[in-house]
């Protein structure tokens, strides 16, 4: 084991120490001279400590102290950092519950069903319908119906007339593909 | 021939003696989704063709329809503008989307051909949805609007992209959608509104007037009058609507394509039985003849495109637009 450092000679010589270095101390005599001499200088502490000097004014000397500790309160207000008054956390839980929300109403949107977005063009007869939407021309009756899909293109046009709707649409191999449903 | 597809539900029935071979039916996948109490299934195929003819292939309509599904509704997938040679391989995209009840889970989508169509001017086919016309004023309608762009080819560079823009600026200006048309649906206290005409030169028929309900933002039941100015029996005539609003705005409001019997010189009406809805109130309307077919089957289309754009000027210019004016020659080359 090492020999006891300083700090563990004063704290075994004032009955501190642990048990590990009162056991090194009583088998190392480097060791339990130093205990000894902190020891000793303990005693003559003690001895001064106990006689007051004559003619001690309590009353002064607590208004010194007192002063000194305000002085030192103030000189620590000069070089203290500034210490902000911490923000009121009021906002944070709003902002996280309308992002929470924004998220998860972005998710549903995204994930509703849904078959086309609203038609820009339509034919309707007594019981059938048909529409042209960004997706295609729909022929629909009693909830069944088809779509004429068009292909992958930038730009679509579309007619309609009383026989149906017409979609037009060149491809990204410069094809032109022309889509009609009929409306009978 | 029959082919039917593994992965998707289409099947592809090809007439045994049709210029057209079926080579492959590719379905690159299908989707199937809820919506509620039903299902819907996308379908994305593509289908190949051999040109097995002496002639090269100009268009192609195929017919679809999903029967069990949809009693009564029909589709078709046109592509004109084709060029296919004899023996060359080319692809028709089917994309579909159907909407049906949880009951009944397998409806086959029948897809047949309409026709074909070759730079003869020569057609095959059934024609149940009378492709044999629309194909024919289409490759008509090619042929000019090429010769027009060749023409300012002719003057230079500059002179083709200024046409070019044109046409696309054109085609921006048009308003898009807002139309509903219902057939046979009377108006509530109409009133009536004459039909302009705006009848160009060449026309072999040509619109003497009309009129037509309306009432707010919607007009209905225009009957128009025509007259047969050629020299040859007519027996199909087109009309297209120009509804211009009461802030000006001018409006595309379909087309009436009606088969009429006019003898040479005679006149006639022709109805259409449906209503137009607008998105803006109406305060006029014009129609003009777009295309007239002969007895006999040859088509008559104007010798320029008046407030009309061919799908073959919207191929071009959209072509010029993704990729440049040096596309747009080599298109106009190839197509000579």
């Amino acid at each position: 084991m090492k020999h006891l450092d300083e700090r563990q000679m004063a704290s075994l010589a004032g009955g501190e120490a642990g048990w590990l270095s009162r056991w090194h101390a009583s088998r190392c005599a480097e060791c339990a001279a130093g205990v000894a001499k902190f020891r000793a200088v303990r005693e003559v502490t003690k001895s001064l400590g106990s006689e007051l000097p004559a003619g001690l004014d309590w009353e002064s000397l607590s208004r010194e102290m007192r002063a000194n500790i305000l002085v030192g309160v103030e000189a620590a207000g000069c070089v203290a950092p500034r210490v902000e008054d911490s923000p009121s956390i009021g906002w944070r839980p709003a902002v996280a519950f309308a992002s929470v929300v924004a998220v998860v109403l972005t998710g549903w949107y995204l994930s509703a069903p849904k078959l086309v977005a609203p038609p820009f063009a339509s034919v309707a007869a007594a019981d059938a319908v048909v529409e042209a939407t960004p997706a295609g021309l729909e022929w629909k009756r009693d909830g069944r119906g088809f779509a004429m899909l068009n292909p992958r293109a930038n730009r679509v046009s579309y007619s309609v007339s009383a026989q149906g709707a017409e979609a037009r649409a060149v491809d990204y191999s410069g094809q032109m593909t022309i889509t009609h449903v009929v409306l009978d | 021939m029959l082919a039917v597809a593994a992965k998707a539900e289409i099947r592809v029935d090809m007439p045994p003696d049709s210029p057209l071979f079926l080579v492959s039916m590719g379905a690159a996948g299908s989707r199937v989704s809820s919506l509620g109490g039903a299902l819907v299934v996308d379908v994305k195929a593509s289908v190949d063709f051999r040109n097995t003819s002496n002639s090269r292939v100009r268009g192609v309509t195929l017919l679809v329809a999903a029967d069990e599904l949809t009693a009564g509704g029909k589709a078709s997938v046109s592509v004109p503008s084709l060029n296919a040679a004899p023996g060359e391989v080319f692809s028709i995209p089917i994309d579909l989307r159907l909407l049906r009840p949880r009951a009944g889970m397998n409806v086959p989508v029948r897809v047949t051909l309409d026709g074909v169509l070759f730079d003869t001017l020569a057609f095959y086919g059934p024609n149940k949805l009378n492709s044999r016309r629309t194909m024919t004023a289409w490759e008509l309608e090619a042929r000019r609007d090429r010769a027009l762009f060749a023409q300012a080819l002719r003057e230079g560079r500059e002179s083709l992209r200024r046409e070019l823009v044109a046409s696309l600026a054109r085609q921006e200006a048009e308003p898009r959608g807002g139309v509903q048309v219902m057939r046979g649906r009377p108006l509530v206290s109409p009133s009536v509104m004459q039909i302009a005409a705006l009848n160009s030169g060449g026309a072999p028929v040509e619109i003497l007037g009309g009129e037509a309900q309306t009432s707010g933002n919607e007009i209905g039941l225009p009957r128009i009058e025509l007259r047969n100015r050629s020299a040859k029996p007519v027996t199909h005539v087109e009309v297209r609507w120009i509804m211009r609003d009461k802030s000006g705005r001018e409006h595309a409001g379909g087309a009436l394509s009606s088969p009429v019997t006019l003898a040479a010189g005679a006149k006639a009406t022709v109805e259409d039985r449906s209503t137009m809805r607008f998105a803006d109130e109406a305060a006029a309307l014009t129609g003009f003849v777009s295309s007239v077919q002969y007895e006999g089957g040859a088509i008559w289309i104007p010798e320029r495109a008046v407030r009309y754009c061919s799908p073959e000027e919207q191929r071009l210019t959209e072509m010029y637009r993704r990729r440049g004016i040096d596309a747009v020659i080599a298109e106009l080359d190839r197509l000579k």
